[in-house]
């Protein structure tokens, strides 16, 4: 079952979930307000071809993870910081990722879909000669992502999904990452 | 050796009567053992027909759309007293589950959602309180429907465990008691009494919070739900209590509903559209026109007859009668002595709503309910009063004329706050306050105006933190925009000092006090039942929200002769069960 396949199925269960606490009481009162949180996503990440050599036509997919703070004293509106690693095939190449940006989230009963614009610093590193320069290089990066969480209690929940646009400004036309994932959330002082 | 042996069995005896005797009494309320407890085939067949019973009137409440009144008050933390309040009319609407239709949400105006200003401050406000005793709730009026039954969604043994506890009489109304426990998150969860023929009459406790509500921030509320028989053994809701402990403090308020014989009023209205007129007697015996100040007069009366009848069509208005006749010679007494004279002799009726308002409307005073249970003595009616009939005796009935033509009023009850407002300006406010203390002066109550200071004086005390309390729905506001009640201004010198530690100084009256109103027509009545003076200081509550507690009864009236009987969009007493 492909990666694709298990989130969508993930996604309808809770649906369904949700649909079925619709049947209990409507609450009396409701909170305009989202706690601070801290989530871990796992991400795949592909790479585009922009920098890969002219001969080669694999794909450059990662595996790994992200880690983020979201601080949510003005919401609907988000600081957020996060921390990303993903390392993968086909030539041990790596990206590690500092940013720190504002979002946008909106509570609907248990779901909170959210936007976010961040900007940091990436570092990229290749044991062979991934990227037409050797070893590892260092730059300014733009991170674009959108997503859902769907809570589970007053502190557990889970990022149903998220697709994140990664700019790296290597190269004449810069490099672009696209990822996908999902992963847990933990909410603070719910 | 015998006469000792005999004593110690006569002590055993009377010892253990004694420590029997009390336990007894004191279950003697609920009790699962005596003689009126049910069988367990009994408990089930009760319970199977309450949950037939709790469809039914889930569709008697969708179908009859009374209308809704919640009213919140917040405390705050840390023993502040109050510190804000919200409040809410809508009215049942027919559909899936239970829907309402908003006439107002006034709190929206107070917390400036209409202004941009007040909008821009309200967001600054998340700027500079940042902790988390302050981030922003809501309250959600279709929420508070949801109380009218312990689950809407249906309320039956599949749903919940019932465990039977005894009977209990409440007022003359045995019931049998149960716990009952849901089988899953967000369901009722708590009391509930039952009559022997299957219908609630009343039930306590709280939905149970699903997994994502946190303890600090509760989604729901504790309430009391009471139920009024209004006739042929239907238990209707009727008043609602609730509490909540909040992380910023506490919240107790109140759901009213009445007007379950509106639609039917409406239809009967409808109905009579064409009236064949018997024994008509044709008084145009002048054969003139009458001359245009006459016809000025009636173009402004015919306004107001359309204004009071938009009113109580909207179930907002009392129909006329019942407390009334108490207000009429409370005006006597002041237009008397004041020599005033009026084109129509000047009539008082009852606005339904909580929100301290008065108005006048043709020769027609309208005092709200909240005002009127607010109001300790008859002395300060009658300052309400005289405030009313200075508008008058200055205005007279101008205003009405621009609901004189038919089309005026022709709008839905739900829009009513909106198009229909009779309040009067400020300078008029003004103008009308020293004339009233003139009036008062003049009148039988001259010698008690520092109670009616005192009043003012209260009312001034609370007036800036219950925004929504004094905030007039169509009405005269008894309070100027900087808190201070146009009367207080003229009565400074009378009026004492509050002592809130001081039990024998009631300077006003818990909301709830002095009225009745009859669930069915909304007719309201006097309470006559005693009213026990406060023995400690937290039990004076001026203005504040109280809990619930009826001395239910049944009502042997016939609901279909009720219906039959109860005049389409006129005053009428009928009997029944009566809310506060």
């Amino acid at each position: 079952m492909t990666f694709f396949r298990k989130v969508l199925i993930l996604a309808l269960a809770l649906c369904a979930v949700n649909a079925s606490a619709q049947v209990s009481a409507h609450p009396q009162i409701h909170y305009d307000w989202a706690p601070d949180q801290v989530s871990a996503t796992y991400l795949w990440t592909l790479d585009d071809y922009s920098l890969q050599t002219a001969t080669s036509l694999e794909r450059t997919r990662l595996n790994g993870g992200t880690v983020e703070y979201a601080w949510r004293h003005f919401y609907p509106w988000e600081a957020v910081a996060s921390l990303q690693y993903s390392k993968g095939t086909p030539l041990n190449q790596s990206l590690l990722t500092l940013a720190a940006g504002a979002g946008y989230c909106r509570s609907f009963a248990r779901w909170t879909p959210f936007g976010r614009v961040e900007a940091g610093l990436a570092r990229t590193n290749s044991d062979q000669w991934m990227y037409l320069y050797q070893g590892s290089r260092s730059g300014f990066a733009t991170v674009l992502s959108a997503g859902a969480d769907y809570q589970l209690s007053p502190h557990w929940g889970i990022r149903v999904g998220q697709v994140q646009n990664e700019y790296l400004p290597y190269g004449s036309r810069g490099s672009v990452y696209w990822s996908a994932g999902a992963g847990v959330t933990y909410r603070l002082h719910p | 050796m015998c006469f000792r042996r005999i004593f110690s069995y006569c002590a055993v005896l009377v010892f253990g009567l004694g420590a029997y005797v009390p336990a007894a009494l004191a279950q003697s309320n609920t009790s699962p053992t005596g003689p009126d407890s049910l069988s367990p085939t009994q408990t089930q067949q009760l319970i199977e027909r309450m949950a037939q019973n709790e469809r039914a009137i889930i569709r008697q409440v969708s179908e009859r759309a009374p209308l809704v009144e919640t009213y919140l008050q917040v405390y705050g933390a840390n023993g502040d007293g109050l510190v804000d309040d919200r409040y809410y009319v809508s009215r049942v609407r027919e559909g899936k589950g239970l829907l309402n239709d908003i006439f107002v949400e006034p709190s929206d105006v107070v917390a400036g959602r209409t202004s941009k200003k007040a909008s821009f401050r309200e967001h600054l406000g998340h700027f500079t309180q940042l902790t988390i005793e302050h981030r922003p709730l809501t309250y959600d009026a279709v929420g508070f429907m949801e109380l009218l039954g312990p689950d809407i969604h249906g309320f039956s043994p599949g749903r919940y465990r019932f465990q039977y506890l005894g009977t209990e009489y409440l007022g003359d109304v045995r019931t049998a008691v149960f716990n009952v426990e849901p089988k899953h998150s967000g369901l009722f969860n708590g009391r509930i009494w039952v009559e022997s023929d299957g219908n609630l009459v009343r039930f306590t406790g709280r939905f149970t919070p699903g997994s994502s509500e946190s303890r600090d921030h509760p989604r729901y509320v504790h309430f009391d739900s009471w139920r009024t028989n209004v006739g042929s053994g239907l238990w209707l809701p009727s008043s609602i209590y609730v509490e909540q402990k909040l992380l910023s403090g506490e919240i107790h308020g109140q759901v009213r509903l009445w007007g379950y014989g509106l639609i039917e009023n409406q239809r009967k209205a409808g109905d009579h559209v064409s009236v064949t007129i018997d024994n008509a007697v044709d008084r145009t015996d002048s054969g003139a026109d009458v001359d245009p100040l006459t016809a000025l007069r009636e173009w402004s009366r015919m306004g107001s007859a359309n204004a009071l009848e938009k009113l109580q069509h909207a179930g907002l208005l009392s129909p006329a009668g019942g407390f009334d006749t108490v207000l009429d010679q409370i005006a006597t007494n002041i237009i008397i002595p004041n020599n005033l004279s009026f084109d129509a002799p000047v009539h008082c009726r009852v606005l339904l709503t909580t929100p301290i308002e008065a108005l006048t409307v043709g020769s027609t005073i309208v005092l709200s309910k909240g005002l009127i249970e607010s109001l300790p003595n008859e002395e300060s009616i009658a300052s309400v009063i005289a405030f009313e009939l200075a508008h008058l005796s200055t205005d007279g009935n101008k205003r009405d004329a621009r609901y004189s033509f038919a089309d005026a009023t022709n709008f839905s009850d739900s829009s009513m706050y909106r198009k229909m407002p009779l309040a009067h300006s400020e300078e008029q406010n003004v103008r009308a306050a020293e004339l009233a203390v003139s009036y008062l002066r003049k009148s039988m109550y001259t010698d008690k105006l520092t109670s009616v200071g005192l009043y003012y004086r209260q009312m001034e005390a609370v007036a800036g933190r219950l925004k929504c309390l004094y905030l007039p729905s169509v009405g005269d506001s008894l309070v100027s925009p900087e808190g201070r009640p146009w009367l207080l201004s003229k009565m400074l010198d009378i009026a004492p000092h509050l002592s809130p530690g001081d039990t024998s100084q009631v300077a006003a009256l818990p909301l709830g006090s002095n009225l009745l109103v009859d669930a069915w027509t909304g007719q309201v009545s006097l309470n006559t039942a005693p009213r026990p003076a406060p023995e400690f200081s937290y039990e004076k509550r001026p203005f504040e929200v109280m809990p619930v507690y009826y001395r239910l009864r049944a009502s042997h009236v016939d609901l279909i002769e009720r219906e039959n009987h109860t005049p389409a969009l006129a005053g009428a007493d009928a009997a029944g069960g009566s809310s506060r």
